[in-house]
């Protein structure tokens, strides 16, 4: 009798083990949405590859609502639960994380961190993931072909924002590089972004946008002001198109995710994240925005719209074959 | 592990929360730069580091730029006559460009950087898995003891007896003005102090991990009044440092079962309110259980 | 010790300007006692904020001990002056213990890193609390805010004493106590001055307690000195004639309230 329980204990043991989900911590410095993008596209690009929600894979989802010490609060915790991978969104929170794990074998998977070496993640034999540095050089390029003349280019971010600074830094060396005056308007908060952009009005030929968070969230501001002036305005979120922006490149956060679940699946599948180098996001889309164009009086040179992924007309975006 | 954590978060932010005190408790003198003294502790021990100084160093270097910015602050709220509120804010507000200068970028990353943390450390050859706990203690209680034994002198007597009675100290010959400069100076101190130790703790400095160390500080030094009903200053200085670990421990309850519960992961504050709420109804409950008056 | 020369203050009242004091010319010999009487309004408050300095005159000078302290801050008078207020809640640290309010008036001036309360300390001023004669000796580490306002307006009145100042400012310090406390702290005031020969100017709305107390009697009306008696003529009045001569001064009951305008009133 004691035998066949002893036995019947095993099994079922065994199959727990077997059974047992995948645990995999996700965090993120606040909540917003293109954060929240990247999250769902790393959860979608696993579910794609089988891994169910509940089955056979299980995520701690969490946020830091702005606090750096919930950031590290948070890292430990994953730790504490025995997660058996992390993925970490922004910069903040993934140099928590690493800070957290780095003397550990879990897999830390970043995303959405502009530079990560300047960050001090990489390096680390568990680490390693997407890094969502846009193209500024192709986009300067892009204002050239698009906006014939171009001198003066102004750029509204905040000085704040780790990963903005850096593609500002990077813009004011293209620009000097391709003989443009950069003139920056910094806004440490979104309620300083409609004073920031007013005060490029009359400077600057065309105005130039990174993926800088407070933009994004007082993102109408600024076209506003390009729309009431006429000024040309790029913004690297492809899904702002809708909002009145004429020119947009970059790409979509959720893709940033899809990338990122990729690198977590191949580390799932047992390559160890030291033989993973960081990624960049690849594949910038151009979109011309036709409507805020007639709009704004504004002409695309014909040559300049074969760059164009895509064009938005009469409230439609239509694919370039 | 769950204490572990809390414990150490709670010691390092708790010499944030020995300078809220000294300022909001002892001064009656709401500061609100520590927002801002907070980060700059950061950046300046940051930066020594990576220009190579030792951490220790850089320690100090943070403490000095803290006693600079708290005196700023004073001397703005008793020379310009500036309402204290407005002085702290104007002063945090000022960090922040200052912090991104010093820093030269809004993040610096300390990763793999010689910590004084770890250096303490290993030199008491702490336990394993202590090390930061047994580190920021000795940082906690250094403090504490600076603390406790300058109240008690005839300066610190008078910068108490000025937050009670500004009037009587003129009348005992003393300009009430600079002790107020004094001990905002040393507040700020502390919680500069704080800041660097938090960003060797984490691993990095940011411009914005300033933001609610105000809100954290009070909440910490409340938390502790409830808790302990505090009678001198020795048991006053203990509660700080309770309130503190208490917050921390809040946060990381908050954490581990807050899903669980059915709270979402945006509700992490509504959750950390609660179980501090938790915290401070705890006595009155136990109290009125008993059917009588505390 | 105390010379007041031609002091004059006057301030504005939304577009009245009120005289608060005019022309006010007084002396005081060293440990001379006087007692300040008027009706609300005359000044008496005004008066003691000129000495003390948190009010400005716009005329007049202020002499101590021979010297011009009209101009001086408060906190460079403070370490000659002692002041009681009516309010037996302002001349203490609330929060703090009995032992170290004493230990704060013990010196005046500068503040070192020496500990506040020393064994040494401890002893002396256990010693002169204890002559207060109602028990604070035993309750030297009891928090002031526990003792009743007797208690520490007794306090307030030997921590002003303590360093032995030239002059001592009382401003009605008995007035909120009930008639025990009031008559204790009036002993208590009186056995201090004495033994210390403090020069001590007492305002006070008593009249019985103006002529009992000390040996100048100063009455004041709408900001002027209208009487200024010495120890004989003062030591010849009883209550009644001080009334009559309140009336022919032409002093009616009505108060004049005087606006609470920050440090002068």
């Amino acid at each position: 009798m004691r035998r066949v329980l002893a036995v019947s204990a095993l099994l079922v043991f065994g199959l727990l083990g077997a059974a047992r989900p995948i645990l995999i911590g996700i965090t993120q410095i606040v909540d917003h949405p293109a954060l929240n993008a990247v999250r769902d596209g790393v959860i979608e690009a696993l579910r794609r590859a089988g891994y169910v929600e509940g089955q056979n894979v299980q995520y701690l989802l969490t946020n830091a609502q702005g606090d750096f010490s919930v950031a590290i609060a948070i890292a430990q915790e994953f730790r504490a639960r025995g997660v058996d991978l992390v993925v970490s969104i922004t910069t903040p929170s993934s140099q928590a994380v690493v800070q957290v794990f780095k003397d550990t074998h879990v897999p830390v998977i970043f995303s959405a961190v502009t530079d990560p070496v300047g960050a001090g993640i990489t390096g680390y034999p568990n680490v390693t993931g997407a890094s969502d540095m846009i193209d500024v050089r192709a986009d300067v390029e892009l204002l050239l072909k698009l906006v014939p003349g171009l001198k003066r280019l102004g750029q509204v971010y905040n000085p704040g924002e780790a990963n903005s600074a850096i593609l500002t830094e990077m813009t004011k060396k293209v620009c000097a590089e391709l003989g443009i005056e950069l003139i920056v308007a910094a806004a440490n908060g979104t309620a300083e972004v409609p004073l920031a952009a007013q005060s490029l009005v009359g400077r600057v030929d065309a105005i130039y946008c990174t993926t800088d968070n407070t933009v994004a969230a007082a993102l109408d501001a600024v076209v506003a002001v390009s729309k009431a002036h006429k000024i040309p305005f790029l913004f690297a979120d492809p899904t702002s198109l809708e909002r009145g922006v004429l020119i947009c490149t970059g790409f979509d956060y959720f893709d940033h995710g899809l990338l990122t679940g990729e690198i977590v699946l191949k580390v799932l599948g047992g390559t160890p994240p030291s033989a993973i180098p960081f990624v960049r996001q690849a594949g910038t889309q151009v979109w011309l925005n036709l409507d805020v164009a007639q709009e704004m009086g504004f002409v695309f040179p014909e040559e300049a719209k074969k760059l164009a992924t895509g064009l938005l007309f009469g409230g439609q975006r239509f694919v370039k074959e | 592990m769950l204490f572990l954590h809390a414990a150490e978060q709670g010691l390092i932010y708790g010499l944030m929360a020995l300078g809220v005190y000294l300022s909001f408790r002892v001064l009656a003198f709401p500061d609100l730069s520590v927002d801002g003294t907070f980060p700059l502790g950061a950046a300046v021990a940051g930066m020594l580091v990576l220009r190579g100084f030792s951490p220790y160093l850089a320690l100090l270097g943070a403490l000095g730029a803290g006693l600079v910015a708290g005196a700023f602050t004073g001397v703005l709220a008793t020379r310009l006559r500036i309402p204290g509120l407005l002085a702290g804010v104007l002063t945090m507000i000022m960090l922040y460009s200052l912090n991104l200068r010093i820093m030269g970028r809004p993040n610096l990353s300390l990763l793999g950087r010689p910590s004084a943390l770890l250096g303490l450390a290993r030199a008491l050859a702490a336990p394993r898995g202590y090390e930061i706990l047994v580190a920021a203690g000795l940082f906690a209680a250094f403090v504490f003891v600076l603390l406790l034994l300058f109240l008690h002198t005839e300066l610190g007597g008078t910068l108490r007896a000025v937050g009670q009675n500004p009037e009587m100290v003129r009348a005992l010959g003393t300009n009430p003005e600079n002790l107020v400069v004094l001990g905002v100076a040393l507040s700020n101190g502390f919680v500069a102090l704080s800041g660097a130790l938090a960003s060797q703790y984490s691993g990095f400095a940011d411009v914005g991990m300033g933001i609610g160390t105000i809100v954290a500080g009070l909440a910490s030094v409340m938390v502790g009044e409830i808790l302990l009903r505090p009678r001198g200053i020795f048991s006053h200085l203990v509660a700080v440092l309770l309130g503190s670990v208490v917050y921390r421990l809040a946060i990381s309850l908050a954490l581990r079962y807050g899903a669980a519960l059915g709270f979402t992961a945006s509700d992490l504050r509504l959750l950390t309110a609660l179980v501090v709420l938790g915290a401070l109804a705890a006595p009155a409950l136990r109290t009125a259980l008993r059917g009588g008056e505390a | 010790m105390l010379e007041l020369l031609g002091i004059t203050k006057t301030f504005a009242l939304g577009a009245e300007r009120v005289v608060a004091l005019e022309d006010v010319t007084l002396a005081l010999g060293e440990g001379e006692v006087a007692t300040v009487i008027g009706s609300n309004g005359a000044g008496k408050t005004t008066l003691l904020n000129v000495i003390a300095g948190t009010c400005r005159p716009d005329r007049g000078r202020v002499r101590l001990a021979g010297r011009d302290i009209t101009r001086w801050p408060v906190h460079r008078r403070a370490p000659l002056i002692g002041r009681v207020y009516q309010d037996p809640l302002r001349g203490t640290a609330a929060q703090m213990t009995v032992l170290e309010n004493l230990a704060l008036a013990s010196r005046k001036g500068g503040r070192g890193l020496g500990p506040l309360v020393g064994r040494r300390k401890r002893q002396i001023l256990g010693a002169a609390v204890a002559q207060l004669g109602m028990g604070l000796e035993k309750r030297l580490n009891e928090r002031v805010a526990h003792l009743s306002g007797g208690e520490r307006q007794a306090l307030t009145v030997l921590m002003a004493t303590l360093t032995r100042p030239k002059l001592l400012l009382l401003d009605e310090h008995t007035a909120a106590l009930d008639p025990a406390n009031a008559e204790r702290v009036l002993k208590i005031t009186e056995d201090l001055v004495r033994e210390y020969r403090i020069t001590t100017l007492m305002v006070t709305h008593r009249m019985d307690q103006a002529l009992a107390v000390g040996e100048r009697l100063v009455m004041m009306h709408k900001g002027r000195v209208i009487l200024d008696l010495g120890a004989t003529e003062k030591g010849r009045l009883r209550v009644e004639d001080l009334v009559a001569l309140f009336r022919r001064a032409g002093v009616s009951d009505d108060a004049l309230l005087l606006v609470q305008n920050g440090a002068c009133a």
